[in-house]
């Protein structure tokens, strides 16, 4: 069957068929295309391309013609669109039979695209004979031989494609093509085109980049290029046995740095200078780099034995904690005992790094508010176990007024909440709050004293005491059994030194004397009857309780710290110590019942000093503030029987004031 | 205001005055509270600054508005200007007038606002006023306002002063280990107060008496680190030489202070606890007080004076005829009381003020009790003839010349200490370790025994010529002794 027989119902079909991406929904029997201007397209309605398809879809090829007429006159349509007028404007042209009209929307089609063929299974002969006629004025065809051949060939800013015979359509001509591939040098191609004439070009870019190939072992090790993470190696499924490999791509020819990293390997780092080789295009792939293995050690004392050590989530044994290979880099360590967070420490090794760590039980402290300050946190950090609260970021200046002691966790031993900077509090502000003591403290700066209270103390086994007429620092007794009597020292002689430093007085020797830890130890200069010498002293440890007339700031770090030592340590003297400490503190602060009960929860190892009758009188002294006299007298009876202290192992004895206690209870002696 | 019965006879006529333009204007003045709020900061201002108008700036506050609730300041801050003792150890440091005013306004303050928060600050300072040695002197009423100072408001200020107290009045009394009680219980319950601070000193001079240096050294230096005054020192200096018992062989005379005194006779001599002595002219009728190198620090014309003491607290006292003064400072002398006794041989002054008198005879004890009429007599008559007295702040002591013994006296009777205390004894001294100086005039030595009479030491003490008169301890034990030409020696 000839096209020119077709009936109009068949090239309306056909010209549906032609302009496929085109063309609408719009049924044949629909018995009015209502035209719309086109403006209309703004505003959500049809396409006016889209209209006229259907118009000829409908058999109207005159309003098909007239509304293309009108679209290609009364608009500035850009290439694209105005192709796609023409080519239905060519196939109404073609279906009414008016050849001559056709054939100028061919040449006006093959300006803009020169590659353009109509469907010759669509077109009728006639028409298709005038296109040829005028495709063979128009339009030459040049076939390109590139290397590399994947290079994409543009003009004028259109990439131009290879039809299946591998020619490229262009008008007669000087044509001028930008022909590029990744990884070489772009090329400019002028030549003249030959209407309806074939000629061959050949281009070879030059190449200005390589790929590269890294091969690893093991996989998963990350390939840094001049300092940036190009990707990660991996092996191939296929071929498990063959190394990990990663390609990078088109690297610019030059000198390049690689760094082959990953954890628990040494880091490995290369150089290169990248150079083409126009013989061989293909990547340079290097030899397999084997990264060596590394370690480093952790070994972690102190603290509470027994305690269980978790390295980055995974329990890795108890305290005292042997050396523990790691690798080396950023882990999390964390000692817990009983469900409590005893210490915790984000810990950076470096390759063959034996760390040895000593841990203290610290308090859990919740930080939450407003931009704390950044040298406030590192501060907090290095004394408390700090958790952050999820929800801190929204707390406003004086919500803390607010606060209630239920809605914060009660297995925290501190608050702090950071107020953000204001006029009322330039440089920012810091409220605390002690759930154990339920005391709070608002607006004032970080105290300058974080650190736990001293509830061990060193026990020389001497006194002094400075004389007009003997010189200052006169040794007036000696401990039998103490430090003192072991190292030689003798009642009348005279501290001179200590440390190499001079003592001026007892009460200077004395503080001194206080600052070094039960572990330490003390050389003394000594200036006796036989003229002068220097003995070292090695204290034995003794207890204190934290001294009264602290702050209310320090009373409320001081409950955290002895709240943590008292839960984390049970049944020592430091445990008892620092729970008669609390005890006292919620005394201090008004809590009677809790001090109370808290007092009686003390359980203090046999000792001298510092002991049952310092709880017993305590005990006491709460129960008779409280009214509850006849409990007191009992307590206080317990006391002024005992040899017990206050405050420390060498403080005032309690027996003669809790005496005095039970006489204003009205009990003779 | 009407003016209480039992004030209107002690205040002064200004204050009478006052009071009664008080008692007119009352309907109209109270209603100006704000004014009186204001004139009472204007009156703190000049109190702290010890200004002359503090007292007519008070005043005027209780003109404005004489019961509102800044009279009870008022009145306290009008008794503080009258500067009653604070802590025991300023007692009779007063004369009689301003204490008798600052007690009329305490008693006042108390008995219409007896719920004052200033309340057991006045009933505190008022114990104290009871126990002035003078007209008033009423230890009993004293140890009640204590007590009830001590157990209500514990912890406060005033009730850890009120305990203080009550351990000394305790320990005046011979109660040691009451003292004790209390005072440990403000080391246990405040430690870091000041009543703390002279709890330490107070048991440091009881570990002294009790014979135990080292521990009373420690306590002592813990005093003296914390603030504790000059006493403390020199009883931490006492503890050092006991624990070094190198009292006088390690004090060659070179190194004594020797002064020859302003006198032209030395009658009657005195040491002093800071180390300086009390020295009595009585054919001069004078008194003079010297500072630890002898410098004439007081002076007070006295005639007929036949003995001067210094009681443990450094204060003065004479006795002239049958008169016991207090040799105040200023050159002041201020009748104490009448002894309804003649010629006494000797007498010693505690702490509380009360005097031990012995008679003419040397047979019979007398006490005085501040306030009371006269001196009584403690028991019945002694069988021996003491010639002089002695007290280390607790015991006293008799010396028996012809026997020569030293004996332990008091209303529990005598007891021998030590026989045999030199060929001529002449005088005796204690100090607060309980150590007992005996001045042996005929071989110008002075023998140091214990309480228990054991000799610790003898002493040449003598010069060329010398005449021995007199022996006494510093508060820190260095010795003493005076010649009656008018030479006097101390060692450190």
């Amino acid at each position: 069957m000839r096209m020119a027989e077709l009936g109009p119902l068949a090239i309306a079909l056909l010209v549906l068929t032609a302009t496929g991406p085109f063309s609408t929904s719009v049924e044949a029997d629909e018995p009015e295309i209502t035209r719309e201007p086109a403006a209309s397209v703004e505003s959500g309605s049809p396409h006016p391309l889209d209209l006229v398809s259907a118009n000829l879809s409908a058999l109207r090829f005159e309003r098909a013609l007239e509304d293309l007429g009108q679209f290609l006159s009364s608009t500035e349509p850009d290439d694209p669109e105005r192709l796609r007028a023409l080519v239905l404007r060519s196939q109404a042209n073609v279906a009414l039979g008016r050849f001559d009209a056709a054939e100028r929307d061919y040449r006006e089609i093959l300006q803009l695209r020169p590659g353009f063929r109509p469907d010759a299974a669509a077109t009728p002969r006639r028409a298709m004979d005038r296109f040829e006629k005028v495709s063979r004025e128009l339009v030459g065809r040049v076939r390109l031989a590139l290397v590399p051949a994947t290079a994409r060939v543009s003009a004028g800013g259109v990439d131009l494609v290879a039809e299946t015979d591998g020619t490229i359509a262009l008008l007669a001509g000087e044509q001028t093509l930008l022909i590029a591939a990744p990884g070489f040098d772009a090329a400019r191609l002028t030549l003249q085109v030959p209407a309806g004439g074939n000629s061959t070009e050949k281009v070879i870019l030059v190449p200005n980049a390589r790929s590269v190939v890294f091969r690893t072992e093991p996989e998963g090790v990350e390939i840094l290029v001049d300092g940036v993470l190009a990707g990660t190696t991996s092996r191939n499924a296929e071929a498990p046995h063959e190394a990990a490999q990663l390609v990078v791509e088109h690297l610019p020819l030059g000198e390049h740095q690689f760094e082959l990293r990953r954890s628990c390997f040494r880091t490995e780092r290369r150089q290169d200078v990248l150079s083409a080789d126009l013989l061989d295009p293909t990547p340079r792939v290097y030899s397999v780099i084997a990264l060596v293995p590394v370690r480093a050690s952790i070994e972690l004392t102190g603290g509470v034995r027994d305690s269980e050590v978790r390295i980055d989530g995974v329990s890795r044994g108890k305290l005292p904690l042997s050396p523990v290979e790691l690798c080396p880099g950023e882990h999390a360590i964390e000692v817990e005992r009983g469900g409590r967070l005893l210490w915790r420490s984000i810990e950076r090794l470096v390759e063959g790094e034996d760390r040895q760590l000593w841990v203290t039980v610290r308090p859990n402290a919740l930080v939450l508010g407003r931009s704390p300050p950044p040298e406030d946190l590192v501060r907090l950090g290095e004394h408390f176990n700090l958790h952050f609260h999820p929800d801190g970021s929204g707390l406003a200046a004086g919500a803390v007024d607010t606060w209630e002691a239920d809605e914060l966790p009660l297995t925290f031993d501190l608050v702090f909440a950071a107020e953000a900077e204001s006029s009322a509090s330039p440089g920012g502000a810091w409220h605390l709050h002690s759930p154990v003591l339920g005391a709070r403290v608002h607006g004032v700066p970080l105290p300058r004293a974080l650190g736990a209270p001293e509830i061990e103390r060193s026990l020389w086994g001497f006194s002094t005491a400075d004389s007009r007429r003997w010189g200052p620092a006169v040794v007036v007794s000696v401990l039998a059994g103490g430090a003192a009597e072991q190292a030689g020292l003798r009642v009348g002689e005279r501290v001179v030194s200590l440390g190499g430093e001079p003592v001026r007085g007892a009460a200077e020797l004395s503080r001194r004397l206080t600052s070094i830890s039960p572990a330490g130890e003390a050389v003394l200069g000594i200036d006796g009857p036989e003229g002068r010498r220097s003995t070292t002293l090695r204290p034995t440890s003794g207890l204190r309780l934290p001294a009264p007339g602290m702050d209310s700031s320090q009373q409320v770090i001081n409950a955290a710290w002895l709240r943590a030592i008292a839960a984390s340590e049970p049944g020592t003297a430091r445990a008892a110590a620092a729970l008669a400490g609390l005890a006292w503190l919620l005394g201090e602060s008004g809590r009677s019942a809790a001090a109370i009960d808290t007092w009686r929860r003390v359980e203090w190892p046999e000792r001298a000093g510092l002991s049952r009758g310092t709880g017993q009188y305590f005990l006491g002294r709460e129960l008779q503030r409280a009214g509850r006299t006849a409990e007191a007298a009992a307590a206080l009876r317990e006391a002024a029987s005992s040899e017990a202290t206050a405050w420390d192992d060498t403080g005032p004895t309690i027996a003669p004031a809790a005496r005095d206690r039970l006489t204003d209870l009205g009990h003779a002696r | 205001m009407p003016v209480p019965q039992s004030l209107s006879g002690r205040v002064p006529p200004r204050w009478i005055a006052t009071l009664l333009s008080l008692t007119l204007l009352a309907p109209s003045a109270g209603a100006d509270a704000r004014e009186a709020e204001a004139a009472y900061r204007v009156a703190q201002r000049l109190v702290a600054e010890g200004s002359i108008e503090a007292v007519g700036a008070l005043e005027h506050v209780l003109t404005l508005d004489p019961t509102g609730l800044l009279a009870d300041d008022a009145h306290l801050d009008l008794a503080l200007l009258n500067r009653p003792a604070v802590w025991p150890e300023e007692l009779g440091r007063q004369p009689a007038e301003p204490l008798r005013i600052a007690r009329g306004l305490l008693e006042r303050l108390l008995a219409t606002w007896p719920g004052s928060e200033r309340a057991a600050e006045a009933r505190y300072l008022l114990a104290l006023l009871q126990l002035e040695p003078q007209v008033g002197f009423d230890a009993t009423a004293a140890r009640r306002d204590l007590i009830a100072v001590a157990t209500l408001g514990e912890g406060s200020e005033w009730a850890l002063r009120a305990r203080y107290a009550l351990g000394w009045m305790d320990d005046v009394a011979g109660q040691a280990l009451r003292a004790e009680e209390a005072w440990s219980r403000i080391l246990v319950d405040a430690p870091e107060t000041e009543a703390a601070t002279r709890a330490w000193s107070a048991l440091g001079r009881q570990r002294l008496r009790d014979g135990e240096p080292a521990e009373a050294a420690r306590l002592l230096q813990l005093a003296v680190e914390r603030g504790a005054g000059p006493v403390a020192e020199s009883l931490r200096e006492l503890a050092l030489r006991r624990i070094f018992a190198a009292h006088l062989e390690a004090a060659p005379s070179a190194s004594a202070v020797n002064v020859d005194l302003p006198l032209k006779t030395v009658s009657s001599f005195a040491a002093a606890p800071d180390g300086g002595a009390v020295l009595a002219d009585r054919r001069e009728g004078r008194v003079i007080r010297v500072d630890a190198l002898g410098v004439v620090v007081e002076q007070w014309a006295l005639p007929r004076v036949d003995g001067v003491t210094a009681d443990p607290l450094g204060r003065a006292w004479a006795v002239a005829g049958d008169t016991l003064v207090r040799l105040a400072p200023g050159g002041a002398v201020w009748p104490h009381a009448t002894l309804g006794l003649q010629g006494v041989v000797a007498f010693v002054v505690d702490a509380h003020g009360s005097a031990y008198l012995l008679d003419r005879r040397g047979q019979r004890l007398f006490l005085l009790i501040p306030g009371s009429a006269a001196a009584r007599p403690i028991g019945a008559e002694m069988g021996r003839r003491f010639r002089a007295l002695a007290t280390d702040g607790q015991q006293i002591y008799g010396l028996d010349a012809r026997a020569r013994e030293v004996w332990r006296v008091g209303v529990s009777g005598e007891r021998l200490v030590a026989a045999d205390v030199g060929s001529r004894p002449m005088a005796i001294a204690a100090d607060a370790s309980g150590r007992i100086a005996v001045l042996d005039a005929r071989d110008g030595a002075v023998a140091l025994i214990d309480g228990q009479g054991r000799r610790l030491a003898t002493a040449d003490v003598a010069t060329p010529g010398s005449n021995l008169l007199g022996v006494g301890f510093s508060g820190d034990g260095g010795l003493q002794v005076v010649e009656a030409a008018r030479r006097w020696r101390r060692w450190p």
